[in-house]
């Protein structure tokens, strides 16, 4: 083997122990930087780490060296995932502090989640979280008694969705029974979101039921029951005791029942109180229903994960 | 001026394609030139003991073969994205690296020297673009200036640094990478898989091969028209040739980004 050969031999070598040698060493040495910057973070949680498998939308979970719990959840906004750090006191039942980690909301609507005036309603407040105005509980018996005047009643939302849509209910009641609840959405320039979703141009999902065939289940619920006793929407304003219906029924209920109350002629201050809801209902930001929702959502996801883990 | 002693194509397409970071600059970089010498030494082992064609073919096989597996055993340790499409371009790089052994390189070449210092570049190069993205340095986060942009990350950098880096290791090792009437059809073995991997721009209104094709057709023809017009020109010794014809890719890619 003369000195060329060898020459080359040796660099060959030389160049594979360097390939190796800097391979393993730059992995080591991100690795080294990502827990450092990361240390931070796993302090909190370094005294004891909860197991998050299976578990929807749960990432992390502890408890702190100060004996509170950190959870990061996550939850479909608007834009895509919002992901939420949530700190609970030691009973878990007490939210301490809720900041977002990461969203991609849009600028200057969702992504106002993150501003200090919608975060600061969930410091130092009891869990679960709700929105103001939301309807928890049934309160369709006060229709029980009640003698129903025939005509058409028809209420709208005050306020435009962050869509630019505002939910519009029309009651039909003939010889004293409800004949009729149409449930419809329409934007400013007068675009009707059944009649969108009829066409295919409003489509939420490739499986499932369209708007329109789910807000018609919904009316055709309140006729089939004479009541709004079967749509019980929870804290995120959805129901499961219909099938096929997995839109937010909030306003649906509350435009209904302001129908109904006018229909039995009965003075809505003077219905029956919603059952007091656990937890707190803090105020949503106007235009952003979704990405506010999707907040709401994470925390209450994180408060059920420490209900059912402690 | 005298030849460049390291692959200039395969190391123009690396630094194009993987000078993001400082990591995948020094990685992509030290897997490169180790393609080069693998496919120096199979050269040198298979000479005069098999026909020459069957030389050049094992040559080409063995290092395009060697690069890509080894570039996708090294991505696949450090957990990074692979894809098909990113093997085919590191199958390119050994492809180039053989290239140059068989027929732009001679045997006594110091191909471990030249190659050396243009990969340290190419490291630099990775440093800054990362710094002036994330302003991180291997990770690591260092300061938060208003100037920085993610768009430091686009391939129309890759480019820019490319021809920079060529133009200064040209100029170091007082090499060249032109014919004598100025013209370089090297340039089409470094843009032509670049334009394949990643395109400034997207016909939508197509189904999506017909409008990735479309997009690299009119990306090459407006390369090849400028490069008629750059025979005109007159760079410095340094930057004619290949140089100045990613450079001019480079701004080729900046102006079809807004599309």
């Amino acid at each position: 083997m003369n000195n060329r050969q060898l020459q080359g031999i040796v660099s060959l070598v030389i160049v594979a122990a360097l390939s190796f040698g800097i391979v393993l060493g730059t992995n080591a040495l991100t690795q080294q930087i990502e827990n450092g910057s990361n240390s931070m973070e796993t302090e909190e949680i370094l005294e004891t780490e909860l197991d998050v498998t299976g578990s929807q939308g749960i990432l992390r979970a502890g408890k702190t060296k100060a004996n509170t719990y950190q959870i990061t959840s996550k939850a479909q906004g608007y834009g895509g995932e919002i992901i939420v750090d949530i700190t609970f006191d030691e009973n878990a039942k007490k939210i301490l502090n809720v900041s977002i980690k990461e969203q991609n909301e849009t600028q200057g609507v969702g992504s106002k989640v993150t501003e200090e005036a919608f975060l600061q309603q969930f410091s130092d407040i009891a869990a679960p979280v709700s929105f103001n105005g939301m309807v928890a509980e049934t309160d369709g018996d006060f229709l029980e008694n009640a003698v129903l005047i025939d005509g058409t009643y028809e209420k709208s939302w005050e306020t435009a969705d962050e869509n630019g849509f505002t939910d519009q209910v029309r009651v039909v009641i003939e010889n004293g029974t409800i004949q009729s609840v149409t449930w419809d959405s329409v934007s400013e320039d007068g675009q009707s979101k059944s009649k969108m979703s009829e066409e295919g141009t409003y489509q939420m999902t490739q499986d499932g039921l369209s708007w329109a065939e789910q807000a018609k289940a919904l009316g055709d619920a309140v006729v089939e029951d004479q009541s709004l006793k079967r749509i019980t929407p929870d804290y995120t304003g959805k129901i499961d005791t219909i099938a096929g219906v997995s839109i937010s029924v909030s306003n649906f209920v509350s435009l209904t029942r302001s129908c109904l109350a006018q229909a039995a002629q009965i003075p809505e201050q003077t219905l029956p109180e919603a059952k007091e809801q656990e937890g707190t209902a803090i105020d949503g930001i106007s235009g952003a229903t979704v990405s506010s929702a999707a907040v709401v959502t994470a925390i209450n996801q994180a408060w059920e994960f420490l209900k059912e883990n402690l | 001026m005298k030849k460049a002693k390291f692959p200039v194509e395969a190391i123009a397409l690396g630094i194009i394609l993987f000078s993001k970071t400082m990591q995948e600059a020094m990685i992509v970089g030290i897997l490169v030139i180790f393609s080069a010498i693998f496919a120096e030494e199979i050269k040198r082992i298979l000479k005069h003991r098999v026909p020459e064609w069957s030389e050049t073919i094992s040559v080409l096989v063995l290092t395009g073969v060697v690069c890509a597996s080894i570039l996708q055993l090294a991505y696949a340790f450090l957990g990074w994205e692979r894809s098909l499409k990113l093997w085919g371009i590191h199958l390119i790089l050994g492809l180039l690296c053989a290239r140059h052994v068989l027929w732009k390189g001679r045997e006594d070449d110091d191909l471990l020297r030249q190659s050396a210092a243009v990969w340290g570049l190419w490291i630099l190069c990775g440093l800054i673009r990362e710094f002036l993205s994330y302003g991180r340095i291997f990770g690591k986060e260092m300061v938060q200036w208003d100037i920085q942009s993610i768009q430091f990350q686009n391939v129309m950098f890759g480019f820019l640094a490319s021809g920079m880096i060529l133009a200064f290791a040209n100029s170091l090792f007082k090499t060249k990478q032109y014919k004598k009437n100025g013209y370089c059809l090297d340039a089409m073995y470094v843009v032509i898989p670049a334009i394949c991997y990643i395109q400034p721009m997207k016909f939508s209104a197509f189904r999506e091969w017909i409008g990735i094709g479309l997009a690299i057709f009119l990306v090459l023809f407006f390369f090849l028209s400028i490069q008629k017009k750059l025979i005109f020109s007159r760079p410095a010794p340094a930057w004619r040739g290949l140089p100045v014809e990613l450079l001019s890719m480079g701004f080729l890619y900046m102006i079809l980004n807004v599309y």
